[in-house]
Order: structure tokens, then C-alpha cells, then sequence
């Protein structure tokens, strides 16, 4: 999978590309995820394209996380739809996760 | 009064005393026979003294029994030799018969012995009264009983067991659980248990939600074994139909006669070997054509109640039962039903359950009850007929299984929609199920299904697709699942049959919602996102996950 990522001075904003994310492709998201990944980053990553997403594929975004806040990084959700929003909220993960509506919110967050 | 002649009155004394030696002698001879009897009978004797309750005589079975010589005994009491509680017993058995005047029967008392442990007598204890009639003596009388009493608990343990397993080896091989989620037709049964097992069977095959396959069976004889051959042919039949199915042309199933035919191939010669015969109907609904084909094999005679008339029709067969003839081809014939009409199955036992008076149930008071109650839910149909038999028999109990299975013809309740994917467990095939779901979705008449309501199903339909690939078949991207899908008016309901490993939903831990694990969310995300979810075989034997999701109302 193809990560586009763009920098907004210390924050790397990753689209995610497809849209789904399921036990079909999460492995090589992570995979691929994981090379863009690096410590101390500050993340965002932007879920607009993402119309479908399943316990696999929030498994996955959860890796990032916990990755990123091990090494003094952190993540935070940008553009979900209603969908993917859905399930981040039957498994109580919104309150896990940092989540905005636009991906100019989430940058502004880290800058505080 | 004139003197007698001396040599009178001698002659008189003379006789006298002959006549007292003799007298005397007598006695002696009686006493010493009546020493003789007691001593040597057969039974424990004592003899105590009614004022000090102590031994005056003690025979010799008294001496081998209790290990206990006369010589130690007379002169002492029970407390000489008993342990407190059994001389308490004792005597208070005594005072009842001196007090009482009269026999007591003990029938088992314990007496600990010096030589032979712990024993069971039978004893009977009789006052002797005295000249001045109270009572002088008590006697008494024992038996040992402790091998009949030890042969007796043997019997009854054994006896206990075998009914044990005989109820085990019903429940789990002979009975099985009617349908219940069958649309178009409402299935009860009911056993009551008799003291000895019978072979009673019964057994319900579903084909896809088209057809039901009923089966009852009766086997010749009781007991263990008789249930055991029950379970034989059960399995039989389940042979014979899935060979026959895997033989069939696709979407045709093989006919009630053939499977008779071959299950009773298999099983007859057994059966004639073991000199038994089994008695067997074999029905199939068409659920959609409204029709049963039944081969009845000597089975009891089938109740049709009509709904439309409020009669009832026998049905019978022509068919020997297995057993009595190898190479039997079995016949099956046709009977056409309307919804609200009911067949009753049932066992001899029925039937054959007696009133006092020696009097059979029978068939015409059985088909009067169905006649009164067919228009009752079958569950309340079969309760009435116990209720019958009970009230006849006046017994909650009888000698021969009662079973019984009500079938009632239902309107069928027709899916609006329906389709069916079959598809690789390759993980890439999940969008395709997604895409399977939505269509289905899509083309269900009005009213639309919202959007929301699609996406919970797309999302539980990609979680348990996800787990039969990943789990039930360990990642294997080769092998297959059919997915199938029906709307009713008021639910849709989605289907995954696959071949894979069964998947047993109580393993499955709870999920952890804090963020410290990636997986273990696809249950409760299933369960979260449908009304209800099943696991279970389908006709084919295949695993069946089932979600159902409630349409909202309008």
C-alpha cells in the first residue's frame, strides 16, 4: 500500500489509502504503515477515503497508537465517516483515540 | 366310712406311684424332645426371664450365629454383650411384648456379632405367660437375613443402574430435539420414561427450510438392549439418507421409500439374528407443497387430523416392520395436508396404557382426543393427551415408553427475498460478501432498509465471514462458503455455511475496551451489531452462523 503523507511542520499527516480496511489488507497496512511510522513523531492520520472498516483493521490503527505513544509519539484521527465512526464507538475506542473532524483540527491540536 | 384293706390301700399307693414315675417319665421324655427341637432348630432361639430380661436358654444356632456359648450367655443380658444402642433396642423391643402382652415382629434388626461383623436379623419376640397369667418368659426367634438383604440391595442397584443408563441412552440416542425455528410448521414431542427402558426413537431431519423428515420408531422388546438397537437403526437411518443425498441430482432429495429400503438393508439381517423387529414411520412434510410421504413399517397407526373438517383420518401403511424380511422393498404413500392440520405420531404405549378394569386406551379414544384438541398448539395438543392418558390409567406412570410427536401444518410465512453466494475463504472475498449483503439489501421491496441498518449487517457479515477463514479454517483460502440471505417482512436474516472447524462461542473472552489489545472485538462486534446470532448444524451438516436483524418498524 501506497502511505501519501504530507508534513505540516512537525506533524505528518498519512492518507489512508483505499477504502477499506478489513482482515483482507490489514496486515500489509501495517506492514506498510510501520516504515512511515517513526519515534517521537506526531502523527495524523486522515480516514476520509475510508468507507469501511472492520476489528481487523481497527486493530491495526490501534498498533499505531500504541506504538507511537511507547516511543513519545502520538496519533491522532482525522475525516471518519459515519461507518467507521460507528465502530470506533461500539468498541469504545473514541475514547481511546484522539478523533477531529479535519485533519487541520487534529494539526491544530498538536500545536498546542 | 369303712378303712380299705391295708393290702388295697398298697396296692392303690403301688399304682399311684407307677402311674407318677410314669407320669414323670413322660414329662422327662417331653421335655427332653422339646430340648431336642429347640436346640436343633434351624432358627436363632433364646429365652429370657420376663422379670430381669436375662437369658434362661440359648440354642445352638443362637451359639454359631453369635458367636456367642450358651454358658457365657444364660444368666447375662443383652447389655452384657451389645454395644449400648443395640441393647437399648433390644430391650425396649422386649418391654413392648412383655408390656403389650402379645408378638412383636421385628422385621430387621443390626446386631454387631463377635465373629461375623455387623448382621441383619428377622426377629419375632413372644410373651409365655405364668399360671397367674402375666408374663413369665419371652421367647424369641431370629433369622439371619443379611445375605438375602445384601442379594436384595444388589438387585436394587442393579436395577437402578440399568434404568439410569437406559434414561441416558434415550435422551442422548434416542430422542432428539424437535425443530423449532422451521417456518410452516410447528413440531412437539413428549416422552414419558417407563421403569425399563423401551427403544423408543425419534428423529427430525431438515431439508434446507423446505422439508422435514420425521422419524419414529418402536424396537421389539425393553431394556438395555432394546435401546441400544433403537440407537442402531436411529444411526442407520441417518447413513442412509446422507449416502443417498450425496448421490441425488442437486436440489433433489432422495425419496422417503428409498431410504427405508437401504436403511433397512443394513439393519435387517442384525435384526432377524437378534430375533427383534423395529416398527418405524417415516414422514416427510413438503413444507411448500403441503404434503406428506410416509412409508409406515407396522408402525402404530398414524392420527391425520383435518383442520378444515375437524376429523380425523387413520393413516396406515402396508409395510412389514425391519427385521422380519431381508430385501423388503418399502412402499410410501401420499397424503396431501392444508394448514392447521396435524399428524400424530406415537408409541404402542399409548395406546396399550390400561384403565383398571384391564381396559386398553386404544386408538379410538386416542384419535377422540385429537379430534377435541387438534385445533390447540401442538405443545398443548400433546399435553392433553397425557393429561388423557393419565386421567385413564389414573397413573402418572406406565409400564411402556409413552412417546408421542405432534406435526401441525402451518401458513407458511415466505421470505420477500432471497439469494445465495457461494465464495472462496480467501480474505479478499470479504468485500464480496459486503457487496452480497448490501445487494440484497438494495432490491428488498418497500420499505428501503436504511442506511445504518445495512452498514451493522455489512460489518457483523465481515466479522464472522473474517473468523471462518481466519479460525475455522486456520487461513486456508481455498475451501468454500455459501452465504445465503432472506428478508421477511418484520427481519432479514443472514446465513454462512462452511466446512470448517465448529466454533464454540462460550470460549470466546470478553473483549477489553482500554486500548492494551488489538483483537478479540469481532464477537461482541457480531453481537453488537444483529438481534441475535446462532450457531448450529444445517441440513447438511455443514456449520451454520445465523444473523438475524430485526427490521425496524414503520
Amino acid at each position: 500500500m501506497e502511505m501519501a503523507t504530507e508534513k505540516t511542520g512537525d506533524v505528518t499527516v498519512v492518507v489512508l489509502p483505499g477504502e477499506q480496511l478489513d482482515a483482507s489488507n490489514a496486515k500489509d497496512f501495517k506492514r506498510d504503515i510501520a516504515a512511515v511510522l517513526e519515534p517521537r513523531g506526531k502523527f495524523v492520520f486522515d480516514l476520509g477515503g475510508l468507507q469501511f472498516i472492520d476489528s481487523s483493521g481497527l486493530g491495526a490503527i490501534l498498533s499505531c497508537l500504541r506504538r507511537l505513544n511507547a516511543d513519545g509519539g502520538d496519533l491522532k484521527l482525522c475525516g471518519m465517516s459515519k461507518p467507521v465512526r460507528a465502530l470506533f464507538e461500539l468498541v469504545r475506542m473514541h475514547k481511546i483515540f484522539d478523533i477531529y473532524g479535519t485533519k487541520e483540527e487534529a494539526i491544530r491540536a498538536f500545536v498546542k | 366310712m369303712a378303712m380299705k384293706p391295708l393290702d388295697t390301700q398298697l396296692a392303690e399307693h403301688q399304682r399311684t406311684a407307677e402311674a407318677l414315675a410314669r407320669r414323670t417319665a413322660e414329662l422327662e421324655e417331653a421335655r427332653s424332645f422339646l430340648d431336642s427341637v429347640l436346640e436343633n432348630l434351624p432358627v436363632m432361639l433364646f429365652v429370657k426371664d420376663a422379670r430381669d430380661l436375662r437369658f434362661v436358654r440359648w440354642n445352638r444356632a443362637e451359639e454359631e450365629a453369635l458367636g456367642i456359648d450358651r454358658a457365657a450367655a444364660i444368666g447375662k443380658s443383652d447389655y452384657d454383650f451389645f454395644p449400648p444402642e443395640q441393647a437399648g433396642f433390644f430391650a425396649a423391643k422386649d418391654r413392648a411384648v412383655l408390656e403389650g402382652g402379645r408378638m412383636v415382629d421385628i422385621p430387621e434388626e443390626a446386631i454387631q456379632t463377635a465373629h461375623r461383623g455387623l448382621r441383619y436379623l428377622h426377629t419375632i419376640k413372644v410373651p409365655v405367660f405364668g399360671a397367674d397369667g402375666k408374663p413369665k418368659y419371652l421367647v424369641g426367634i431370629s433369622e439371619d437375613i443379611t445375605e438375602r438383604k445384601r442379594a436384595q440391595e444388589e438387585l436394587a442397584r442393579a436395577r437402578e443402574q440399568e434404568v439410569e443408563i437406559g434414561f441416558r441412552i434415550q435422551q442422548t440416542l434416542l430422542l432428539d430435539q424437535p425443530p423449532r425455528d422451521l417456518p410452516g410448521v410447528r413440531v412437539a414431542a413428549l416422552t414419558i420414561p417407563s421403569q425399563r427402558i423401551d427403544g423408543d426413537f425419534y428423529d427430525f431431519f431438515k431439508h434446507m427450510d423446505r422439508c422435514l423428515d420425521v422419524i419414529v420408531g418402536d424396537v421389539m422388546g425393553k431394556g438395555i438392549p432394546a435401546a441400544l438397537l433403537g440407537a442402531a437403526t436411529k444411526s442407520h437411518f441417518l447413513q442412509a439418507l446422507s449416502r443417498l443425498i450425496s448421490l441425488a441430482a442437486p436440489g433433489t432429495l432422495p425419496e422417503p421409500k428409498d431410504i427405508v429400503t437401504l436403511a433397512h438393508s443394513e439393519v435387517a439381517r442384525q435384526l432377524i439374528e437378534l430375533e427383534s423387529f423395529v416398527t418405524v414411520c417415516y414422514a416427510r412434510f413438503d413444507l411448500e407443497k403441503r404434503r406428506v410421504d410416509f412409508v409406515d413399517c407396522g408402525h402404530t397407526t398414524t392420527i391425520h387430523f383435518q383442520a378444515r373438517t375437524g376429523t380425523c383420518a387413520l393413516l396406515r401403511g402396508e409395510n412389514l416392520p425391519l427385521g422380519v424380511r431381508e430385501h423388503e422393498i418399502y412402499e410410501q404413500v401420499r397424503v396431501t395436508l392444508e394448514p392447521g392440520d396435524v399428524l400424530l405420531f406415537y408409541s404402542d404405549g399409548l395406546t396399550e396404557t390400561r384403565n383398571g378394569d384391564g381396559e386398553l386406551f386404544g386408538i379410538e379414544r386416542l384419535a377422540e382426543c385429537v379430534r377435541q384438541h387438534g385445533h390447540l398448539d401442538p405443545e398443548a395438543l400433546i399435553d392433553q393427551i397425557r393429561q388423557a392418558a393419565v386421567a385413564f390409567s389414573n397413573s402418572e406412570t406406565f409400564g411402556d415408553d409413552l412417546t408421542c410427536v405432534a406435526v401441525r401444518i402451518e401458513e407458511r410465512e415466505l421470505p420477500l427475498a432471497r439469494a445465495e453466494i457461494e465464495m472462496s475463504s480467501d480474505l479478499r472475498e470479504l468485500e464480496r460478501a459486503r457487496d452480497f449483503v448490501r445487494d440484497v439489501c438494495r432490491k428488498i421491496p418497500a420499505p428501503p432498509v436504511d442506511e445504518e441498518t445495512i452498514s451493522q449487517l455489512e460489518l457483523a457479515m465481515t466479522e464472522a465471514a473474517s473468523n471462518v477463514m481466519r479460525h475455522a479454517y486456520r487461513g486456508r483460502g481455498d475451501q468454500l462458503i455459501q452465504l445465503s440471505a432472506e428478508v421477511f417482512e418484520d427481519r432479514i436474516v443472514l446465513r454462512l455455511h462452511h466446512l470448517g472447524g465448529t466454533f464454540d462461542p462460550e470460549a470466546v473472552k470478553p473483549p477489553v475496551f482500554d486500548g492494551s489489545e488489538e483483537g478479540g472485538f469481532g464477537m461482541y462486534i457480531i453481537a453488537q451489531s444483529v438481534d441475535e446470532v446462532r450457531y448450529d448444524r444445517d441440513e447438511r451438516g455443514r456449520n451454520r452462523i445465523s444473523l438475524v436483524k430485526n427490521r425496524r418498524a414503520v
